[in-house]
């Protein structure tokens, strides 16, 4: 009876040393996928949130303290706190960098909210000065989403905004085009963004350009993108083809009369 | 073969101020088949613990113990074995019903033979009424019986009963010790665990008596009991004068007259007897004097 | 005798028994229903903070649902547990169990059964608040979406959009943090059942199983620190640690879940398979205690 014992406390203390071995294989392939990011804390980490919150941190809980950080910061945005909100949304994305929803959405507070808000903040001594802090947070905003494209390199979700914020803060839509064009190369971005390159070049005036981006698309299989709006990929693609004066015998695009022929035409 | 034996049978416990009490000390007893023991000894005789060492709920420090020749510490030895522990606790949630359900599964029955077995068993300890009230409604007497139930579920040829009428009232308690004559008419083996002398002397065959752990009488209730050498005679309708004769008479052949005087009733029966002649609308009678009988079931 | 040598094998049977009965028993608890009721109106209220726009609403949601299911998932397996053996010890109702033929085995694994079934049950419940306020959110999102897009001009449809929605809400990837929350709670609670059996305080149960739930998060910086260049009586320490205690931070995918990284299945399998070795384990030393213990 006793040697049973002993017998299962000598295999049960084997099954501990074996878990070890375990551990740090899962450990290692979370890491390698960059899942459960800083397990570890950071010093810096930790001296901005005190020993507590660390500790929750630590229990799991790093998205709920993330998000409390987060609700701070939009506090901070109703109440026109520019430099608290930001911030609250530095903290956030340095609890979790992976947050592509902190990144996008914080450099839009940046380079449209703070920017707004700023460029008629009646403090400021003149117009030229609010201009200047208005473009300041559009860049930092700019930044800020470069360096969110650094820590998560697989979002095209991160790269659609940035090239977003060139089309529509810096008025450079051609600037945007390398951004929608990386952002596009992810099979998992959805259509409209490979749409927006062809209104970039448009937008910045490259109409051969935008034609050969047109033709790009128009000559993937129909049938694999049902959801494409490929009626109006004709349409622009129409447009070019009248704006370049390219030859009859040359066009590519249906005419408009054959609209209703185009598969899946909504 | 005995339906226990036990060899030895020795029980040490830690406790935290001295080194080592002995619960039990080599103990050396068996329990016939069909005969209904009685382990009597004062509070932390070792009777408790004996119980436990032979249901395996403790380990023994040494010796060994059987149950119809096999070891107690193999857990298959309790399907021949009923328990019912001291001042029994079930799950105050479940009814009366599902309690002993709740133990048949345990002991492996399903279905319809289940169901039947907790009927039967509801009606011979008499709580077919109550049985679908919870135990947190029950009073001691009847959580008594629900665990007699319970412990009868498998079907056991032994049952260890701890303390069975401890708590009960006096009419709970002759129920109870009617129905251990039952189960010993139905060829069951009983040992009884008691402090309250008079009613092992009313059920039991043999009697052990434990003090701080060891065996120190062990021996038949009669042969026990009787007093051989006296005799006693209970007589009705002698005035004083014919009392004197008797006493002369006594004198004359040689005998030497001990004691006499009106038997006095013990309470319990004048207890009884007033409780059940109110149940039945009747006066109670006004000081009994003559002896009742034990109103027991007839002992097969 | 009829046969020479009965035995008495394992019955499934029996821990069932025992099991569903400590399901019953757990549920008519006071504290179940109050751990129950606090963390089903928790997730309810992650609702209420809608001024956020949907990305942000639905993430807040999915944190705060999934953390409340973690806390109130362990918190259910800790005190439930806990209370389990003290409970049969003190009202004396394991005396009629084990004097039955019923192997000790069977009823510590009958009693983990038992919870085990209730803690799945509360995490299905939770669960279900969880997936309907997903739904709702998702409902209101969707027709907000519809009215923005139909917008002359707007560059992306209203279907595109909606998809985008639909991608996070509808997103089956949060199965996988649910199941490694419910694994997580049984090595809890498996854990709460071993110390049970040798500790009849209730609190002190208690008061353990939080120290090494949070050791069980600090378990990989304790493996790190032991190696480290503390004094050798805290190296020491930390060793034990890490040599004892589960990496619990290994179940902590809820976070990656919800910011949409993809975790594959085998990951999950290969996690969910150490979490119940680790149970095992425990358990195994459970069963070894109890079975020499004196009831």
């Amino acid at each position: 009876m006793r040697k049973r014992a002993l017998l299962a406390v000598a295999l049960l203390l084997l099954a501990f040393a074996a878990k070890g071995p375990w551990e740090h294989h899962l450990r290692a392939q979370r890491h390698a996928r960059r899942l459960g990011a800083g397990e570890s804390l950071s010093v810096e980490l930790r001296a901005r949130l005190g020993q507590n919150l660390a500790v929750a941190l630590l229990s799991g809980f790093r998205g709920i303290v993330a998000d409390f950080v987060w609700l701070g910061a939009h506090t901070a945005w109703e109440d026109q706190k520019w430099y608290k909100m930001r911030e609250g949304i530095e903290l956030a994305v340095l609890l979790q960098p992976h947050s592509i929803s902190f990144w996008d959405i914080g450099a839009w507070h940046f380079a449209w909210n703070a920017s707004y808000g700023e460029s008629v903040n009646p403090k400021y001594p003149s117009d030229a000065y609010r201009l200047k802090v208005q473009r300041d947070w559009i860049l930092a905003g700019k930044a800020f989403l470069e360096r969110g494209i650094l820590n998560n390199p697989e979002s095209w979700d991160l790269k659609f905004k940035l090239g977003w914020i060139y089309y529509q803060k810096l008025n450079d839509p051609l600037g945007a085009v390398p951004w929608f064009q990386q952002a596009e190369a992810d099979p998992e971005a959805p259509l409209y963004v490979g749409r927006m390159v062809g209104h970039m070049f448009v937008k910045g005036g490259r109409h051969d350009k935008a034609y050969a981006w047109w033709k790009r698309l128009w000559f993937e299989d129909h049938a694999k993108h049902p959801e494409q709006l490929w009626y109006k990929i004709a349409q622009w693609g129409r447009e070019a083809e009248e704006k370049l004066r390219i030859p009859t015998s040359q066009r590519v695009f249906p005419p408009v009369q054959k609209k209703s022929k185009v598969p899946n035409s909504r | 073969m005995h339906a226990i034996a036990t060899r030895s049978l020795t029980k040490h416990f830690r406790s935290t101020w001295r080194r080592r009490v002995v619960g039990l000390d080599h103990l050396n007893f068996a329990v016939r088949e069909n005969e209904v023991y009685g382990l009597l000894g004062p509070n932390g005789s070792g009777k408790s613990t004996t119980l436990k060492l032979i249901l395996g709920l403790y380990q023994p420090s040494e010796g060994e113990a059987d149950i119809f020749g096999m070891s107690v510490e193999r857990t298959v030895s309790r399907t021949s074995v009923g328990y019912l522990p001291e001042n029994p606790y079930f799950y105050r949630y479940l009814t009366g019903a599902e309690t002993v359900r709740f133990f048949g599964r345990l002991c492996g029955m399903r279905g319809r033979r289940l169901e039947e077995k907790v009927s039967e068993l509801l009606a011979l300890v008499g709580l077919e009424a109550h049985r679908d009230r919870r135990l947190a409604g029950y009073s001691k007497g009847m959580l008594q019986r629900i665990g007699l139930a319970q412990a009868l579920v498998h079907e056991p040829r032994l049952l260890l009963l701890d303390e069975p009428t401890a708590g009960v009232d006096p009419i709970g308690s002759i129920e109870i010790r009617d129905l251990i004559l039952k189960l010993r008419g139905m060829g069951k083996t009983i040992l009884l665990c008691s402090h309250l002398l008079d009613q092992v002397q009313d059920v039991c065959d043999r009697i052990g008596i434990l003090h701080y752990g060891k065996m120190i009488l062990e021996g038949d209730v009669k042969g026990l009991l009787a007093r051989k050498d006296q005799f006693q005679f209970t007589c009705e309708g002698l005035d004083d004068p014919a009392r004197a004769r008797v006493r002369e008479a006594i004198r004359a052949a040689g005998g030497r007259l001990i004691s006499e005087g009106n038997p006095a009733t013990t309470l319990e029966h004048l207890f009884l007897q007033s409780v059940r002649s109110a149940d039945r609308g009747k006066a109670a009678p006004s000081g009994a004097t003559r002896p009742v009988d034990l109103p027991t079931a007839e002992r097969p | 005798m009829k046969t020479s040598t009965p035995r008495l094998g394992f019955s499934f049977g029996r821990l069932w028994t025992i099991g569903r009965n400590t399901m019953t028993e757990v549920i008519r608890q006071k504290f179940f229903y109050i751990l129950l009721v606090f963390g089903l109106v928790v997730i309810a209220s992650s609702r209420f903070f809608a001024q956020f726009s949907s990305v942000e609403q639905i993430k807040f949601i999915k944190d705060f649902s999934l953390a409340a299911m973690t806390v109130f998932g362990a918190l259910i397996a800790m005190v439930g547990t806990a209370e389990l053996l003290p409970l049969e010890l003190e009202n004396r109702t394991i005396y009629p169990i084990l004097a039955k033929p019923v192997h000790r085995t069977e009823f510590l694994l009958g009693k983990f059964a038992g919870m085990a079934m209730l803690l799945l049950l509360t995490i299905l419940l939770m669960s279900l608040i969880f997936e309907g306020l997903l739904l709702s959110t998702e409902h209101q999102l969707l027709a907000s979406a519809a009215a923005s897009a139909s917008a002359p001009g707007a560059e992306v449809s209203a279907q595109e959009i909606a998809d985008q929605i639909l991608h996070q809400t509808r997103d089956p990837a949060l199965l996988k943090a649910i199941f490694l929350i419910g694994i997580k709670a049984l090595i809890v609670c498996a854990i709460s059942l071993l110390i049970s059996t040798f500790a009849t305080s209730v609190i002190f149960n208690v008061i353990s199983s939080v120290i090494i739930y949070i050791c069980g998060h600090l378990e990989a910086g304790a493996r790190q620190a032991s190696l480290g260049d503390q004094s050798p009586i805290v190296r020491g320490l930390m060793l034990v640690v890490a040599f004892f205690v589960p990496d619990l931070s290994a179940f902590n995918l809820a976070d990656a879940v919800v910011l949409g990284q993809h975790i594959p299945l085998r990951l999950v399998a290969n996690t969910a398979a150490y979490g119940i070795f680790y149970a095992a384990i425990a358990l195994a030393l459970a069963i070894l205690i109890f079975q020499e213990k004196e009831i």
